[in-house]
């Protein structure tokens, strides 16, 4: 029997959609109409004077009398619309029921692994898509250390040239002594008076423990100071002199081989590389009082590529640079302009002053075309990756899908021709309707996953509707729990069955 | 809802019109609420008895569904 409290409502909506000027006509041979029956049989008594609210009544009582059953003793014998409405309600609800346990889990929890296989290589693809961070900058100044104290006195106790020309193993010689149970900067700091120390630990501390280590009676290095930059031939000079000349300076402890050979060698390295050391320090001065801003610069800056760009900036130098906030733009805009025909002289403070707007105005054009073809990079790799996912699912999932056509009402169930469908349409839609915001916006790669997964791979379901359906109210009402848009998918998803039963007019 | 008397004639063709509607909206609405409170007390965890979505609410939902595919 349908209920006073529906049938109210249904005539309510009838009039509604009188008032629209539509009107329904149920299809032949469909349940609705099969249920319409038991009511379809009219027979209308003179309605004279009679006002709508009148009519309406008429109708709530005549669905309620043609749709109830009748009581016998204290039995309640179904009508013929109940026993049908019965079997309707257990046939629909199965149906109901099965399309929303497969949506649930099996297309969404295909939809999850998805979103989470992009995320991921998201995360590791970590794309820093702004020009200045190709820039490696490093702020340098002569270590005071170098200027005073006992390192000052041994430069002082050294000609400022010489012929000498060491040989491999003369500065391999230095690395073959290593006082025992200490480390080679321990024996040092041994040696120096106090008031040297901190200016020694802070040139430690900032050049690198490791990396002076390394540079001790190390001919590798030597004979390939060319490929250094100043501050670090300056490094290397300083560390083999200190420690040569401590060596030399502590003859009177046990030490192996001959000691007439230990002091001649550790003299003639004192010797060589006090000239050399003094030569880049002048350079570096030299710089430094021109104005020249970088010290050093490897690689060469391309909107095309992502080379690295090393830069060693005389920190005395920058602070002078005076021309605002945009100190490191100019200094850009200054290289990106020049590019390969690039000199060091260029990047001196007063050309970066006179022509900082120029400058300025190159970076930022750069700057805008690279990150420009950075996106374009990074929305290509997504791309790329969201289809080779989406290849790599539909073959883990392959004989779902399978099953999922051969159980459709297509007439084609050519497995494999399906298969090679789906992924053209995939990437088609990839292609066309992923944008670099779908993959870096959590909801909207949501949706769009949606649509890949339910509305493509399994779009013979009726997955697409439902998801979209509960995607959709979860949107406009943020505080709908996944039960409650699942209820308005629901309903959704029943409106729209019976709207395939029904033409209006 | 109009007061107004009809005549005969106006009032059987108004009776004719709505009832036809009604009866297929009576029956969509009798079977969704029933299917949908057969679905709800398995897969959508009791919506129904837990929050305000009531079968009276729910009437109103299906009923606005309803119009709404008719207007589209």
């Amino acid at each position: 029997m349908i209920h006073t409290e529906r049938a109210k409502k249904a005539v309510d909506i009838a009039n509604i959609v009188l008032s629209m000027n539509k009107s329904i006509v149920v299809k032949p041979n469909t349940l609705l109409s099969e249920l319409n029956a038991p009511l379809s049989y009219l027979e209308i008594s003179s309605l004279k004077k009679a006002t709508r609210e009148v009519i309406n009544n008429l109708i709530i009582q005549d669905i309620e009398y043609k749709t109830m059953g009748v009581v016998k003793g204290d039995k309640y014998i179904e009508s013929h619309h109940d026993t049908m409405m019965d079997s309707y309600i257990k046939t629909i609800s199965q149906l109901v029921k099965n399309h929303f346990n497969f949506t649930k889990s099996t297309v969404n929890k295909i939809i999850g692994e998805y979103i989470e296989g992009i995320n991921n290589h998201i995360q590791q693809y970590n794309p820093d898509s702004a020009a200045e961070n190709l820039f490696n900058i490093q702020y340098l100044n002569i270590p005071e250390f170098f200027k005073t104290g006992i390192f000052a006195s041994i430069l002082d106790n050294y000609p400022d040239s010489n012929n000498i020309k060491l040989t491999a193993s003369e500065i391999n010689y230095l690395s073959s002594y290593k006082p025992e149970q200490t480390t080679y900067l321990d024996y040092i700091r041994n040696a120096l008076p106090d008031s040297d120390l901190a200016l020694f630990n802070e040139w430690v501390g900032r050049v690198g423990e490791e990396k002076l280590i390394s540079y001790i009676g190390n001919d590798q290095i030597f004979f390939n100071l060319y490929k250094l930059n100043n501050y670090d031939c300056l490094n290397f000079y300083a560390i083999n002199i200190l420690y040569a000349y401590i060596v030399n300076e502590r003859l009177d402890i046990p030490l192996p081989g001959s000691l007439a050979n230990i002091k001649e060698k550790t003299n003639l390295i004192c010797l060589a590389f006090v000239p050399l050391f003094k030569f880049i320090y002048k350079e570096i001065l030299s710089e430094i009082s021109r104005g020249i801003v970088v010290a050093y610069i490897e690689g060469l800056f391309s909107v095309y590529n992502e080379n690295q760009v090393n830069i060693i900036i005389h920190d005395e130098v920058f602070d002078r640079l005076d021309v605002g906030d945009s100190k490191l733009e100019t200094i850009f805009g200054c290289i990106v302009s020049l590019t390969n025909k690039l000199n060091r002289e260029d990047l001196n403070v007063d050309n970066l002053k006179a022509n900082k707007d120029y400058y300025i105005k190159q970076w930022m054009s750069v700057r805008s075309i690279f990150a420009y073809r950075k996106q374009e990079m990074i929305l290509k790799d997504y791309r790329l990756y969201a289809q080779q996912l989406f290849v790599d699912t539909l073959q883990s999932y392959k004989d779902v899908v399978a099953d999922v056509i051969l159980h459709s009402d297509r007439s084609n169930k050519n497995i494999e021709w399906h298969l090679a469908a789906i992924i053209k349409e995939a990437t088609n839609f990839i292609n066309n309707e992923m944008h670099l915001d779908d993959f870096n916006d959590q909801v909207k790669l949501e949706e769009k996953a949606i649509k890949l997964i339910a509305g493509i791979m399994f779009k013979d379901t009726s997955a697409y509707q439902i998801l979209m359906s509960m995607f959709n109210n979860m949107q406009l009402n943020p505080k709908l729990t996944p039960q409650e848009a699942a209820m308005f998918a629901a309903i959704e998803y029943l409106v729209s069955y019976f709207r395939l039963q029904f033409e209006v007019k | 809802m109009e007061n107004l008397t009809l005549s005969d004639i106006e009032a059987q063709n108004q009776f004719v019109k709505t009832y036809q509607i009604a009866i297929s909206v009576a029956n969509i609405l009798e079977l969704s609420i029933n299917v949908l409170s057969e679905i709800a007390n398995e897969d959508i965890h009791n919506v129904i008895n837990n929050t305000v979505l009531t079968p009276s609410v729910l009437m109103n939902i299906i009923g606005q569904k309803f119009l709404e595919s008719i207007k589209n």
